[in-house]
């Protein structure tokens, strides 16, 4: 009986051993938290350090795309940005229509699945701020390029940070290129206590993680 | 190489490659049983044990884990000599962690750009060393015995990372060696249990970061050996 009994066992024991391994095999990401990412990308050539001034859209803009887009927290977004442009020393200037600026920093929400594309980004849809206004031949139907090729794909939600430089040539192709760019993976997917939280310490990685910028 | 998981999709992607990698090791296993067929039964053993296993070096710096539970091995040995055997050898050990640390990418050329990376980093290795062995056993068959052993084979190693929504996965073949220290003691019944040291070590291979590195860890193996009477 005994060793009918240990006959058994030692038939299923394989088979339990594998099964046990499939149960107990790590899982990824237990929060939302844990999925977050900041990725920020820059062009090389660029002098970061000439950058004295620059502007900040008081809008955060949308992406194409069909997803509703959350703007609850568009102040604490904009707030942040200035908050740490200017910790690294650059002025913002709050007239760029008359005085223009060394670079256009704007914020931008995914309304869709996005991918960083080289020569890509996006169109069209940014008419919405007078302050281009300063710099002739740029206005509604231009778009942003990205001098660096694909970098990831990014999900609905995500928070896009960026430096534009609208004093480059003016591009036939209307675009007008990044020198920075930054994402913050998914932030605005959902609304949660966490989310203000998220968003502020996302935004101080941004700036953590470019040691390059400033003055 | 970027694939966007979700538990559905990783859990099919991990049974799927483990069918895989089992229908290989059992492939060989079975082709190990049909060479070793003309011994009589009592003289093979097959060994089941559960691995404890502590990775070194560039395996603990990748999976940022330094012990894992979670191993298993199947082996079979077949007695050419009282005290010699030959076998084959298979088995999976998971190693994971993670880590918060930025990931630094920079190119070179006309377009030339540089971008950091910073997540919750989800590390995993998944390690199936096949292998064929030899052993030479001290002490009587009858009784307790110590015995030293020689793996070689490979190791699949299939590394792993995720990444918020991204993930990348990288699997290469590295020519491997595992040397073992062990003993076995009857129990009765044609079976044994069976404990053993034995270090895994896969030469330098391309890794997911692009450069060859080598993987190393140590298992300590708990297990029980049985031969073909104790089923009759």
């Amino acid at each position: 009986m005994i060793k009918k009994t240990g006959r058994f066992i030692f038939y299923v024991l394989p088979g339990l051993l594998v099964l046990v391994m499939f149960s107990c095999y790590p899982s990824g990401p237990s929060s939302s938290g844990e999925t977050d990412v900041v990725i920020t990308a820059y062009d090389s050539q660029f002098n970061f350090g000439n950058i004295h001034t620059y502007a900040l859209p008081n809008i955060v803009f949308e992406l194409e795309g069909t997803d509703e887009v959350n703007h609850d927290f568009d102040d604490l977004i904009l707030n942040e940005i200035e908050k740490n442009m200017n910790a690294i020393g650059y002025v913002r200037e709050n007239n760029p229509l008359v005085n223009g600026a060394d670079i256009v920093v704007i914020a931008s929400i995914g309304r869709t699945d996005q991918t960083w594309v080289g020569g890509g980004g996006w169109w069209g849809w940014w008419g919405g701020w007078p302050g281009w206004g300063y710099w002739p031949g740029y206005g509604p139907g231009w778009g942003v390029w990205y001098p660096w090729p694909v970098m990831g794909t990014f999900s609905t939600g995500t928070l896009y940070v960026e430096m534009l430089d609208p004093n480059d040539s003016i591009d036939t192709d209307q675009r007008i290129p990044a020198r920075w760019a930054a994402a913050l993976n998914g932030v605005l997917s959902s609304s949660s206590d966490i989310t203000a939280q998220r968003i502020v310490s996302g935004i101080a990685q941004i700036f953590n993680q470019s040691s390059y910028l400033g003055r | 190489m970027i694939e966007k998981p979700d538990d559905k999709r990783k859990l099919e992607y991990a049974m799927k490659k483990t069918t895989m990698i089992l229908t290989k090791a059992i492939s060989i296993i079975v082709l190990a049983l049909v060479l070793f067929a003309p011994l009589k039964a009592a003289d093979a053993i097959t060994i089941l044990s559960w691995n404890i296993s502590f990775p070194f070096e560039d395996t603990k710096e990748f999976s940022q884990d330094s012990e894992s539970f979670l191993g298993v091995a199947l082996e079979y040995r077949a007695f050419f000599h009282p005290n010699i055997s030959i076998g084959a050898y298979a088995g999976w050990h998971v190693f994971n962690g993670d880590t918060t640390r930025t990931i630094h990418v920079e190119t070179e050329g006309d377009n030339a750009y540089k971008a950091d990376i910073t997540g919750k980093q989800f590390r995993y290795i998944n390690s199936f060393p096949i292998m064929l062995n030899l052993h030479y056993y001290i002490g009587s068959s009858r009784g307790a015995q110590a015995y030293i052993g020689l793996g070689a084979g490979t190791m699949i190693i299939e590394e792993r990372v995720e990444l918020g929504v991204v993930a990348a996965k990288h699997t290469r073949w590295h020519i491997a060696l595992a040397p073992e220290l062990g003993f076995k003691i009857p129990l009765g019944y044609n079976l044994s249990g069976l404990a053993s040291v034995k270090y895994h070590y896969a030469f330098p291979a391309k890794r997911i970061t692009g450069e060859k590195y080598p993987h190393s860890y140590l298992s300590i193996n708990i297990g029980f050996a049985w031969d073909q009477n104790f089923f009759y």
